[in-house]
């Protein structure tokens, strides 16, 4: 049963490491200026530090997949942590969409018209519903004391 | 009314200030890292007709006075001899913190051990017997928890029944035979120096100078009995002797802790699964530039439509102030006070989000963490790596953190990061970052003011790089830190920490801004009849005497009086701007003023941005500077070196970028 429990969360920190690594890329390629249609597609902008901060996002993923395949249990904290900090980057970007909001609909600023929420969609958003619900799973992990 | 003093002493970040604050009722600056309170701070409580004195000393692990917040917090036990000492212990780690205790003990002040975070102790199920503790130690412990105020009614009454008893007894630990010999003919030598053995306990005196404590051996050179305590210790091995001590109250504490305290064993908590991942060799550092980054993004992006709603709040007042106040006093009102004053709090909703998110992280126990992540580097390239603390300190503003220095040990160490810190961007920067990013680099904004984060704490370690091959040759002490617990930020606290640190730009709005903003308003209205900010004003005379100097860098003679005023506080280069700019009407007509300026363009705007950064440290951090390092030397250098450098590198931004064609 623990056995089971603990290949489930490597396959979820692998899954979440290869959509974290695979959408920082492209934040980052696009920054550098090569865009393709796909960019468009699934709301990836050209921001290059954005893009990293997805990398290492993945990044501390794949540690999680590294020890925990090796055995190390320890390894679980990549996992929770990652989680944490997706949460966290989330919740962040949803702030800020919603002070654009605030700009285009409340103040009806010059610089946002036309705005929609769409224009403010990114990975970091949509990408940590994923581990949000790796944080329901193992909600109880997640207290500090 | 009856007065009795008493001091809180302990080991860093063991929540002295916490409980300073739940006694006194203060609201001292808390923060989860060691080094927090570098001098004493005193305060007061009345209870039951008593009044209470309170001196928060800071951190010290032992009474061996190695660096100068230990001095500060040891000469005040020895001499000025409170009633009565409270040792706050870190109730989760007793063995490290009854080190003091066992100190305290011997120096015969009257102690109250204070079991502090006693609640995450027994969260972890640790079960400490603070009668048994009172039995072994002959002196009272009391649980508490300096956040929530938990346990002080009981603390304060245990040392008020102290303060009532009187002197102590020394409490005498045996160091073994050969370290007890010297103890006693050194205690019969001193005992002839009437003026040293009545100020210090005979047996803590000896025990001092054989651990070679530098301080006290310089006590020793004027008195009479110089020669014979040289006799005494020219056979000692002092640091063989100091280790031997240590040893010897280590003894002490672990033959009382397991009789005192079950469990108390350190397993693998949270904090170090937290740890795990957040000081991870590889990932440390990168995750600290991301979670950063997006304090940053959260900053400049959430706070845009608060500084709209000010904006238009200003605008509408000059709006007002124009049409209802005619002459010299509405030019007054209009461009010098609303101009001047009004465009800095503009900025109000980013510095106080920015230092919500910097009071949130310190809370939580990472900013700690980040000295000990950047360590590596720091010691490669020439630096301590406690001096990262004072640099994250920076962010907020100079002046503490050119204090906090006090808390590194070495003299170059702790030269070395008091004149690089004035290069960290501190929140007076903000405003001209904003303003000039927002009129010049629309969508990259953001980006571009985190870039002159990097840049300060880039060209910091470039500095401290370049003393350390030249003034302070040498290498680095090494660097040992204890990283606190990890523990959830309450929002009331960093909501306080904020206030504390944002009230400080409204204070400089409403003084020396304002000051700053009538007399570049009267600059530019001066002599009559001129036309206001125009060539021929006051500011436009001193402007042109000025303007040789900066116009390699592309700047005209607006920012040069912007600049030179800049030197008082930095926020005065956006107010000097808009009085100069004559633009009473908001942020928003500054920005459309810049953007219509034609001496004004995103590569000279980037060079302005780096030169505010880097140029001479404001008035205060300059006072700073001469009082830590005590030299005038120092302090001229720490504003030619920032003056010379900025030159540089805005004329590099300028020239390099008008050859690259970006002009």
């Amino acid at each position: 049963m623990i056995k089971k429990d603990m290949d489930n969360r490597v396959v979820f920190a692998a899954v979440v490491a290869v959509l974290y690594l695979f959408f920082g890329l492209m934040q980052i390629v696009a920054g550098i200026g090569y865009e393709s249609g796909l960019n468009e597609a699934l709301f990836v902008p050209a921001d290059i530090m954005g893009g990293f901060m997805l990398m290492v996002v993945g990044f501390i993923f794949l540690f999680g997949v590294k020890e925990l395949n090796s055995g190390v249990g320890e390894g679980v904290a990549y996992l929770y942590v990652g989680i944490v900090i997706t949460l966290v980057l989330a919740g962040i970007y949803l702030l800020i969409m919603g002070s654009d909001a605030l700009s285009a609909y409340g103040l009806g600023s010059e610089d946002f018209d036309g705005w929609t929420p769409l224009d403010d969609l990114k990975p970091v958003i949509y990408l940590a519903v994923l581990p949000f619900l790796g944080f329901l799973k193992w909600r109880g992990r997640f207290t500090l004391g | 009314m009856k007065r009795i003093t008493i001091a809180l002493a302990g080991n860093p970040n063991v929540g002295k200030t916490s409980l300073f604050n739940a006694i006194t009722g203060a609201r001292q600056k808390v923060g989860n890292w060691p080094g927090v309170t570098v001098e004493k701070k005193t305060g007061k409580r009345v209870f039951e007709g008593l009044e209470i004195n309170v001196v928060d000393l800071p951190g010290t692990y032992s009474l061996s006075a190695y660096s100068i917040d230990e001095v500060i917090a040891r000469d005040f036990i020895v001499e000025e001899k409170p009633d009565v000492v409270v040792h706050i212990v870190d109730a989760t780690n007793l063995e490290r913190n009854l080190y003091l205790t066992t100190q305290l003990l011997e120096l015969g002040s009257r102690v109250v051990i204070a079991l502090n975070m006693s609640d995450m102790a027994e969260k972890r199920g640790d079960v400490i017997d603070t009668q048994k503790m009172r039995e072994f130690f002959e002196t009272p412990a009391v649980k508490t928890v300096g956040n929530t105020g938990e346990g002080v009614e009981n603390l304060i009454r245990e040392v008020i029944k102290e303060a009532e008893k009187g002197p102590h007894h020394e409490h005498e630990i045996g160091y073994g035979k050969g370290i007890e010999n010297d103890i006693t003919r050194l205690e019969k030598v001193l005992e002839e120096d009437m003026e040293l053995s009545s100020r210090y306990p005979l047996r803590w005196l000896a025990i001092k100078l054989l651990e070679g404590d530098e301080r006290i051996l310089e006590r020793v050179e004027g008195s009479p009995v110089k020669q014979e305590v040289g006799e005494i210790l020219k056979g000692v091995n002092t640091e063989e002797y100091e280790a031997e001590i240590a040893d010897k109250r280590y003894e002490v504490v672990n033959a009382v802790l397991p009789q005192v305290c079950t469990r108390c064993v350190q397993r693998f908590t949270k904090s170090d699964m937290i740890d795990r991942v957040l000081t991870n060799k590889y990932l440390g550092i990168p995750i600290f530039l991301a979670l950063m980054w997006a304090a940053f993004e959260l900053t400049f992006t959430f706070s845009t439509p608060f500084m709209d709603i000010i904006d238009t709040f200003f605008a509408s007042l000059a709006e007002g102030v124009a049409t209802s106040i005619p002459g010299l006093l509405g030019s007054l009102i209009g461009n010098g006070i609303i101009g001047g004053v009004g465009f800095v709090l503009v900025f109000i909703p980013p510095i106080f989000i920015l230092f919500l998110l910097l009071a949130f992280l310190e809370d939580s126990g990472y900013l700690g963490r980040a000295a000990f992540i950047m360590d590596r580097i720091m010691y490669k390239l020439g630096l301590h790596g406690k001096s990262f603390i004072p640099m994250l300190m920076g962010l907020g503003c100079n002046v503490p953190a050119i204090m906090a220095t006090r808390s590194i040990e070495d003299r170059k160490d702790r030269m070395i990061t008091i004149l690089v810190n004035p290069f960290i961007s501190c929140g007076a920067r903000l405003p001209v970052y904003v303003l000039l990013a927002g009129a010049f680099f629309g969508r990259q904004a953001g980006m571009v003011i985190f870039s002159m984060y990097v840049l300060g704490v880039g060209v910091a370690i470039f500095s401290a790089l370049l003393l350390r091959k030249t003034f302070f040759k040498g290498t680095p002490a090494p660097f040992i830190m204890e990283l606190p617990p990890y523990r959830r930020p309450t929002v009331k606290t960093s909501l306080l920490h904020m206030w504390e640190r944002g009230s400080m730009y409204l204070k400089k709005a409403g003084t020396i801004i304002l000051l700053g903003a009538i007399i570049v308003w009267f600059l530019a209205s001066f002599p009559s009849g001129v036309e206001y900010g125009s060539e021929g004003s006051y500011a436009g005379m001193l402007g042109h005497v000025l303007e040789p100097l900066v116009a390699p860098l592309g700047f005209d003679w607006k920012i040069a009086v912007a600049l030179l005023f800049g030197f008082v506080a930095k926020e005065i280069i956006v107010g000097s701007m808009g009085v100069l700019y004559g633009v009473g009407e908001g942020e928003g007509a500054l920005t459309d003023a810049l953007q219509n300026d034609p001496s004004l363009f995103p590569l000279n705007a980037l060079g302005l941005m780096v030169f505010t950064l880097i140029y001479m440290p404001c008035v205060a951090t300059v006072g700073v500077i001469k009082k830590e390092t005590g030299s005038w030397r120092w302090t001229f250098f720490a504003i030619f070196y920032g003056i010379g450098l900025a030159w540089i590198l805005a004329f590099v931004i300028y020239q390099g970028g008008i050859l690259l064609g970006y002009a």
